[in-house]
Order: structure tokens, then sequence, then C-alpha cells
């Protein structure tokens, strides 16, 4: 495993070692990537010291030094805080997030500030303020959004795991498009203070790697109970110790469900590539169904009226007067709607906008309060599916990754490409993506769903898949 | 067909309420693009749907937090220095007469 | 005072209020940072969450702060709804709201009464900070600090009663111990309407005194409209605390649109029946049973139960005083002279220096007659504004009554002597010489002659004479 030799070698070699290679890396290669949008090369340096120390003393924390980058949407203590985004340009974030303070507690090195879509607005990487990030795999390709920056810098080596968020897929979207692991842990196993708002009763931060076992790993380091997230439910972070002991036995007893509806419209090499991993598994033992979720197809429709108006009260706050962009004008009202209007990009005004028409007193009941009745019903779908199967099995994906500013235009074919993401945080399940295999040098991710705080089941689940693809 | 029909009053509104300034060409941009968003959209009326609004997918309730000793935060110095501008600890803004 | 004014009574006013008054907690309800907000210099008293920092969420509800509510809420007679209720956003912009939207809960409890005015409903919500218009500065020092709402009926019918419901109202929330005792620790939204003709509001009311103010400019406003033959249009004013009167908002001001949605990052909260007989089992005794009882244990007058349990300092006052002296006695002198003391001086019983053997005291003199009714009136002015000791107090001013038949005897001997043509005048049938001989024996004891005793005794006397 991965991860864990990485471990093993940074408690007998040099973390300073280390996260010097990481730096040059990041020196070498993210000019074009752009992976990062603020480095945190002197107290990542500083930390490594600290953390040798400890390592020589034999009292280190489960993170043991390794390199780590975080969404520049999570709040790291006296570091700029973008969220990709002209608004924040200059702010810098007073305080720890929960998952940047956990982390801090277990000896991670915080490398850098991870590039994103503008505020998580963007399923491909490409709106933020500061530029698009390239495809690690292929810089003519978009790397996915909207953590696009998390995936690219584990798939770059300019860190071993990363922290991102997920509203939509924007954890396993760029994931899968960069070949890496992604989880999205379900609602409320994951602190959120700290993580700038885009959908709040549908994101939480969660874990990118480059195999099961740093999934697993820096979920017990981030999940728990948070008195600073009222979401937040108690756990008993034994996730890594589920990786570590799984045995191929365990594939037998697992029950795992696939619709029919996650691989309609699906690219074909996609589906063929899916397909036959899920063949590997029953061949192994697993006991395979076809399930259906005729409510997927509304899924789209139903997570955007929750995103559009969740992300216009959350983006209220930006107003230039405590922090953030300020363009200044005659009198309150100019000097908000001045600040606000020379600030955010184009899909961030657009989400605003439509957030705020359809929370309207005489359009609330049209379209926001229906969205919420409809997202009862799929959350209702998952309930009966988890009822009888362990998990859900699909495409992280419908498409491969798209050429760098081919959909920026159009809204609705960028809304698009979350088909078979967006139910899960509708539910508030986990999921995961990881890559099985590559269509013209562009990986393929596939994407797993468990119950809600089923975590166990789902890494056991990415495990036989990983043990599968490794015979490959 | 979306019943809502987006007029430019309508716009009007919703950018005032909003607090974001629209030229009018960002204007017709955007009334277009929602007309057809939502139309889009309203295939969710074809969804069977029950009462009940999902407002919290988890089953958390009544998390409340004992009162105690106060807890200052320790970097006050850090939230002041992001203030657009500062005068006497406090933030300056327009005027309202 | 009646809720109906007869001074107003053509004018059909109905008045309802917004009241806004902080709860008493350690710390704010959102975060850590301490309800103390007044003394500590301009934004010193904040953090990332009552700042509304990108990122940080609210912590779970400050539940002294809810405990204090439920306490108001039941004291007023309310009942808490049965169903969970949820802290919602109430999005608009203002400087001195941090996320540009307030945390506001569904109503909590609902359905009281108090001194005769309807209370529909009662929720928690968060204190804005401050921001100072004329100058431009915003300080978030108090922003997060817990508030509840009060919600009243339109019941009110005169300025003045909106007046003294506030007082006796934040009376007894100081009584209960549930509010900030900070002076401008309530403010309200003033709803009035004459005529049966549309709602004015008036917003963000500071002080009992400007609430009162308000609503008498608006009432004179408001008749002058109509005089002229004009109508009155639904607005919300504001009322300016300088000048005392109110103004229109500018158009800007008013569109909103405060598309409440149930925050997300708040789960919903539901008031047990074992969380209600808790609060329950700690509550003082509620004015209705409270009036019930003085009734029946006292004997007292529905008017003076209602004067005396309007302020439940003053009925502890008076229970305490009743224990050694008669409680008709007492009750009266509480809820009247008492109580008009108070006022007058603007003060309550618990800042004020009267204490319950006061009143026992006094009223243990003037039964055995040795002070007058007239002097006691003095004695309880007295008594509030210095606390001495009521004998001491007696001393003073010399207010002993002579009641002694021997020493008055002795006295109206002697007027009788050095007044002989009175005495004629008397026998020749002249009432006002009985008046007059009276007169002298007021003068000669300086006024400390108990009066029906000393008639009497003339009498006897000057028919003796004859
Ligand atoms: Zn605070």
């Amino acid at each position: 495993m991965f991860t864990r030799d990485l471990i093993e070698d940074l408690l007998s070699k040099s973390v300073e070692e280390h996260l010097n290679k990481k730096i040059e890396e990041i020196e070498k290669r993210d000019k074009e990537i752009n992976a990062f949008i603020t480095l945190n090369i002197e107290e990542a340096e500083k930390s490594s010291k600290e953390i040798q120390k400890k390592i020589n003393e034999g009292n280190q924390g489960k993170l043991s030094g390794l390199v780590i980058s975080i969404k520049d949407n999570l709040a790291v203590s006296n570091l700029r805080m973008t969220c990709g985004s002209k608004v924040l340009e200059n702010y810098i974030a007073p305080y720890d997030a929960t998952v940047t303070n956990l982390i801090k507690q277990e000896d991670g090195i915080i490398i850098g500030k991870c590039n994103m879509d503008e505020f998580a607005c963007g399923s491909d990487g490409t709106s933020s303020y500061f530029g698009p990030t390239k495809n690690p795999r292929n810089i003519d390709y978009v790397p996915g959004g909207s953590s696009s920056g998390s995936a690219a810098s584990v798939a770059a080596d300019f860190s071993d795991l990363s922290i991102g968020s997920d509203t939509g897929g924007s954890i396993r979207c760029p994931a899968s498009f960069c070949g890496v692991y992604g989880f999205k842990p379900s609602y409320g196993l994951v602190s959120r203070y700290g993580l700038s708002d885009m959908a709040m009763s549908l994101e939480g931060p969660g874990p990118f790697a480059k195999d099961t076992y740093g999934i697993a790993l820096l979920l017990d380091v981030i999940s728990g109970k948070d008195p600073r997230d009222t979401v937040t439910v108690e756990n008993n972070k034994s996730y890594l110790k589920t990786v570590e002991n799984f045995k191929d036995n365990d594939i037998k007893n697992m029950k795992i469900a696939y619709a029919k509806e996650f691989f309609e419209g699906v690219d074909e090499k996609i589906k063929n590539i899916v397909l036959d991993k899920i063949g590997m598994l029953e061949s192994q033992g697993a006991k395979i169904e076809e399930v259906s979720l005729p409510n997927i197809k509304y899924s789209i429709p139903i997570y955007y009226l929750v995103v559009f108006s969740e992300f216009s009260s959350a983006m209220s706050k930006f107003d230039g007067f405590k922090y953030g962009h300020y363009a200044g004008g005659q009198d309150i009202v100019e000097a908000v709607s001045n600040t606000r209007e020379t600030s955010m990009g184009t899909e961030v005004k657009r989400r605003v906008l439509l957030g705020t028409f359809i929370t309207m007193e005489e359009f609330k009941g049209r379209w926001y309060t229906k969205a919420l009745k409809a997202r009862n019903a799929i959350k209702e779908d998952f309930k009966r599916i988890f009822n009888s199967y362990d998990l859900l099995i699909g495409p992280t994906m419908p498409t491969l990754p798209w050429k760098i500013g081919e959909r920026i235009s159009d809204p609705l074919a960028m809304y698009s490409s979350d088909i078979l993401t967006v139910s899960a945080n509708l539910a508030g399940i986990c999921a995961s993506s990881q890559p099985v295999g590559e269509v013209k040098g562009l990986p393929v991710g596939l994407q797993l769903h468990a119950d809600s705080l089923s975590e166990s089941k789902l890494l056991k689940g990415m495990r036989a898949v990983e043990i599968a693809c490794e015979g490959m | 067909m979306v019943e809502t029909i987006i007029n430019d009053r309508v716009i009007e509104r919703v950018s005032e309420i909003a607090r974001l300034k629209l030229s009018d060409k960002e204007k017709e941009k955007f009334r277009e693009e929602f007309e057809r968003i939502l139309e889009e959209f309203s295939i969710i009326d074809e969804i069977k749907v029950g009462e009940k609004e999902l407002y919290y997918v988890v089953e958390n309730v009544n998390v409340l937090r004992k009162d105690s000793k106060p807890k200052p935060f320790n970097n006050i110095n850090s939230i002041k220095t992001n203030f657009n501008k500062i005068e006497d600890d406090f933030i300056v803004v327009p005027r309202n007469l | 005072m009646q809720l109906h004014e007869d001074k107003y009574k053509d004018l059909n006013l109905k008045i309802g209020l917004e009241i806004h008054v902080q709860l008493k907690t350690d710390q704010k309800i959102f975060c850590e940072c301490s309800s103390d907000y007044i003394n500590s210099s301009p934004n010193n008293n904040i953090c990332p969450i009552c700042t509304s920092q990108p990122g940080s969420k609210p912590m779970g509800v400050n539940q002294k702060a809810l405990e204090n509510l439920l306490k108001i809420g039941l004291f007023l007679g309310c009942k808490a709804y049965e169903k969970p209720f949820y802290v919602q956003r109430k999005h608009y912009f203002y400087p001195d709201l941090p996320s540009n939207y307030q945390r506001t809960s569904q109503p909590i409890l609902g359905n009281g009464v108090f001194m005769g005015v309807g209370i529909w409903e009662i929720h928690i919500e968060e204190d804005p900070g401050r921001y100072e218009l004329r100058e431009g500065k915003v300080d978030f020092n108090r922003s997060g600090v817990p508030l509840a709402e009060i919600v009243t009926a339109p019941d009110i019918k005169s300025p003045e009663y909106a007046r003294e419901f506030l007082r006796d109202l934040l009376l007894s929330l100081e009584y209960l111990g549930v509010i900030r005792g900070e002076s401008g620790s309530i403010r309200a939204d003033v709803n009035i309407s004459i005529m049966g003709g549309n709602r004015i509001e008036i917003k963000n009311v500071n002080s009992v005194k400007g609430i009162y103010k308000a609503l008498k400019y608006e009432i004179v406003r408001q008749k002058a409209v109509l005089q002229r033959g004009g109508t009155i249009t639904m607005e919300t004013r504001h009322f300016d605390e300088a000048s005392m009167i109110t103004k229109t908002l500018r158009k800007k001001e008013t569109v909103a649109d405060y598309r409440y949605i149930p925050d997300p990052d708040l789960v919903p909260i539901y008031i047990s029946p074992e969380m209600l007989n808790e609060i329950e089992s700690v509550l003082p005794e509620s004015p209705h049973n409270k009036k019930k009882r003085f009734m029946e244990e006292y004997s007292l007058g529905e008017e003076i139960v209602d004067s005396l349990i309007s302020d439940l300092y003053l009925s502890d006052l008076f229970e305490e005083s009743a224990k050694n002296s008669n409680p008709l006695e007492a009750g009266k002198w509480c809820a009247t002279e008492l109580k008009r003391r108070l006022n007058e001086k603007n003060l309550s019983v618990s800042t004020s220096k009267i204490k319950p053997k006061h009143i026992s005291d006094m009223v243990g003199f003037i039964e055995r007659g040795e002070l007058s009714v007239k002097n006691a009136k003095w004695i309880i002015e007295d008594a509030v504004d210095t606390g001495e000791e009521i004998p001491v107090l007696m001393d003073k001013k010399n207010f002993y009554q002579i009641s002694s038949e021997d020493t008055l005897i002795k006295i109206i001997e002697k007027i009788i002597e050095d007044n002989p043509k009175a005495v004629l005048d008397f026998k020749s049938g002249n009432q006002n010489a009985l008046h007059f001989l009276f007169g002298k024996v007021v003068n000669e004891t300086e006024g400390r002659a108990e009066p029906s005793k000393t008639i009497k005794l003339l009498k006897d006397k000057l028919c003796a004479v004859a």
C-alpha cells in the first residue's frame, strides 16, 4: 500500500527531505498546472523540523510529516483564503478550520492552499479568478472541479494527501478526472467549521489520496463531532483499521447494487471499463444486482435549486466592509452593490441572482420548497436501496475530461456533468471515486455509494476495487 | 412551460435585493438564461412528492450549548486587519443621513 | 390606569409592540464571546463567528438564553409550541449585521396575556452589532448577544398605557433575573393605527420614553393628516431620538424581501415537556395565580391587587410587610402612595431604599393613632428617599400624634380660657366657633392633636362650661 509505505519511509528517513522533494516538484511544474493559489513553504519547513524532532522522540501524530494541501475554501490561520475569487483576493483567515486544526495536531505538513472554481461554483476547475487549474495527466484538459487544485496536487505529486470539499461532486469529479482517490464523507461526519459556504445542507470537507489507505488515514484524523458544527455526529475513527484488516474474503459478503439510470447517457468507453470492474467483483464472489433509481433524472434541478437558494444566502456576507474586495459608493446601498458587482465572477453572480429569485416570497413555494420536497423523495430512494444493499456502484462522471474552455459559456451543459454525483449530497450519504482505467491517457473513475455513516462499508468496497485493479 | 415570467422589473428587483448591480446587457443576458434554466428545471413537477420538506439530512436535534465563562478569541487583531477601513477600532462605512 | 384612556376614545387607537430584550447569559448566543459587550472597546469582543468570517458556523444555541426565554414565556402565561422550531435566516443588508442576515427563530411560545395585553408570540434571535449612521462607524461587540422578541396583540389603547405596560414588563423580567439590566436594553418596533386606518410601523425605538414619545408624535401627525383630508398609507417609519419625531424611511431602504429560510447550519430545536416542567418548577408564581391568591388570602380589592402584582418586587415587599401589620392597610399603602413615589423618582423597589419594615411600622403607627394619614404620606416619601427607620423619621419630623386624653384636655382647657368670646359664640349656636377653637388647638400642638378625639373632647368641654 503506497501511503503506508510512505509513512514507514518517513519514519526511517527524513521528513525535511521529503518536503523538499515536494517543493522542488511544485517549483518545477506548478506554474503550468496552477494547483496552488497560496504556498505555505516557510511554515511547512518550520513544522517539518518540529515533526522530525517528534519522530526522533517517537511521539509523532498519525500523519507523521505527510505533506498535505488544502482547498482554498478552508481556513488556515494567518494564511490567505481566497475561495478562488477576487472577492477574497487579500483575505487572511484569522482562524483554523476544524479539519486544519486536526491535521496540525496529527502532524500533517500544510504545504499550501489549492486552486478551485470560484466559491466552488464549477465542475471543471476553470472558473477560478486565479486562472484555470490544468489536468496533470494532460494539460490541455480540465482537471475537474471544484476541488481542482486538490486533485491536481495529489496527481502531480505536489502533496501526499489533500483536503477538498464536496457539495455535489466537487471531490469525486476532479478525483475521477485526475486519476486519484477522492472521498465524500456522509453529511455530518466531518466538521464544516472553517469551510466557506457554497450550499450548507449539502457539503462537507473530504480527503484526496493516492490509495484507500491514505483516504482512511485522513478520515480518521478529520472526522468526529465538533461543538462548532451542530450537524456533526460521533464516530469511532477506526477507518484505517478497517482498511488494514481487509481480507479478500470480505468481498464475498458484499451486496452491491448498480442502477441502470447511473449508466444512461454515459460515454461507452467509461461504461465498459466500469462494467468490467463490476464483473471482476462478481467473479470474486460479490453479489451484484440491478436496481432502479427512477428519480435520478430529477437530481440536477433539485440539486441546483437547493444550491442557488443556500448559496445566495451564504454570499450575503460579502459586503466589503468587514473583509474582502471593496469598491465603495456614496451610501451603504451603492457601496455594497458596487463591491459585489466588481468582485464576483459570472457563475457566482448567476447563482446569487437565481437563488435570490427562487427564495423571494412570491416564488419560494414554486421553486425552493418544491425542491426540498423532491429532495426528500431522492433520500427515500436511497434509503430503500441501502435497506437491501451494502453498496451502489457506477461511474463517477458521464464523460471523460473535456478540453479547457469547452463548456464555460453554457451553464446547463456544465450543470449536467454533475448528474452522477449530486444525489449522494442530496441524500447525505457517503461516496467515493477511484481510478479504474483510462481512455487515451485520460483517467476513468469508479464511484461507490454507501448509506449515511456506513464509511467502513464504503472503504471495504474501495479496497476491494483497488485490489481488483492491482492485477491489471 | 415556466409560468413565472421573469420580466425586466423582476430582474431589477432581484438585483436590488441581492445588492448586485447589473448593466443592461447583463440584465438581458441573465433574464434569458434564467428563463431557460428554470424552464428546464420545471421537470421537477413530474416527481410525486409528499408534504415533507427536507431541510436537514441528519437526525440531530436540540444541539444546545452550556453557557459558561466567556472565552475571548485570541486572534482579534487578525480580524481587524481585514477591515476595509478602520478608525479608532471602528469599521468605517458610508454614513446614512 | 385603564387600557382605554378616555381622551383617546374617539381615535380608536390600536397599539401593538414588538419588544426586544437582551437575555442574560455569560456568552453570546452562537459563540463564546462575552455577552457583556458594553465594557469593551470597539470591536474587541468579537470572534470569527459573531463577525461572520468566511467559513465560520454558529455553535449550538446557548442553552441559558433559551431557558431564560422560556421563563419569560411561561411567566407571561404563554404555551410552548409542541413541534420543533427552526432558527431561520432573515435576509437584509445592513452594516451592523455581519452575515447580512439575522438568525431569528420561529415562534417558541405564544398565546399569553400580561396586564390585559395579549402576547402573540415569543422567539429568540441574535442582536446585530451597532452602526452609528451619522458617523458611518460599525462596532460588532454586541453582535450575537441573545435577544427575546415579544410580540403583543394591538391591545394597547394609549401611549400612557404603553409606557406603563413596558415599565411593568421590564420590572417583571428583571425580577425573573432573565434580562440584562443595562439601560437601553429594551428596543421595540411599534405598530399604531388610528380610526381603523392603516397600520404604521415605527422601527427600532430604543427606550420606554422613546416609545411613549414616538406614539405621542404619531398620534398628532396622523390626526393632522386625517384632518387635512389625507389618508394614512401603510409604511415603516424611523424614530429620531434627537428630535423626538418619526420620519419616513427612504424608499431604497424599504426594498426588502426577507427570504426566510431555515438556517442549514442549525439543526431544529424541540422543547420537551420535561424541559418545560423543569423551568416551571423554578419559576416564581405567575401574576395570574398571585392575583387570585392576594384577593383570597388578604381580601384585597382587585384594583389594589392589580397594582401590587404589576411590580413583583412591590408584591414581595407587600407580603413581607403584611406579616407584621394589617394586610388591608399595608396593601393599600404599597399599591398607592409607595408606588406613586417610586414612579415619581423613577425608582423601583429594588433600586430604592424602601424595606418591608417601613410599611409595617408605618401601618402600626397609624393604627395606634400615633401618625396621621396626611403625615404618613410624607413619611413614605422620606422612607423611599433616605431609607431611615420610621420611628427615627417620626422623631425628626415631630409627627407623633397627641391622642392622650389628659394631654388634650389640658390644652383644650387652656384654649377655652384664652378665648371667652368664641365660647360665647358657640353657646349662641354658632358652629363656626367650634372650628375656630379646633384650629387653635391644632396650632397649639403644631398639628399633632389627634383630630377626632380633639373634636369630641372640645365639644364635651364646651357643653360642660355651659
Ligand atoms: Zn463571538
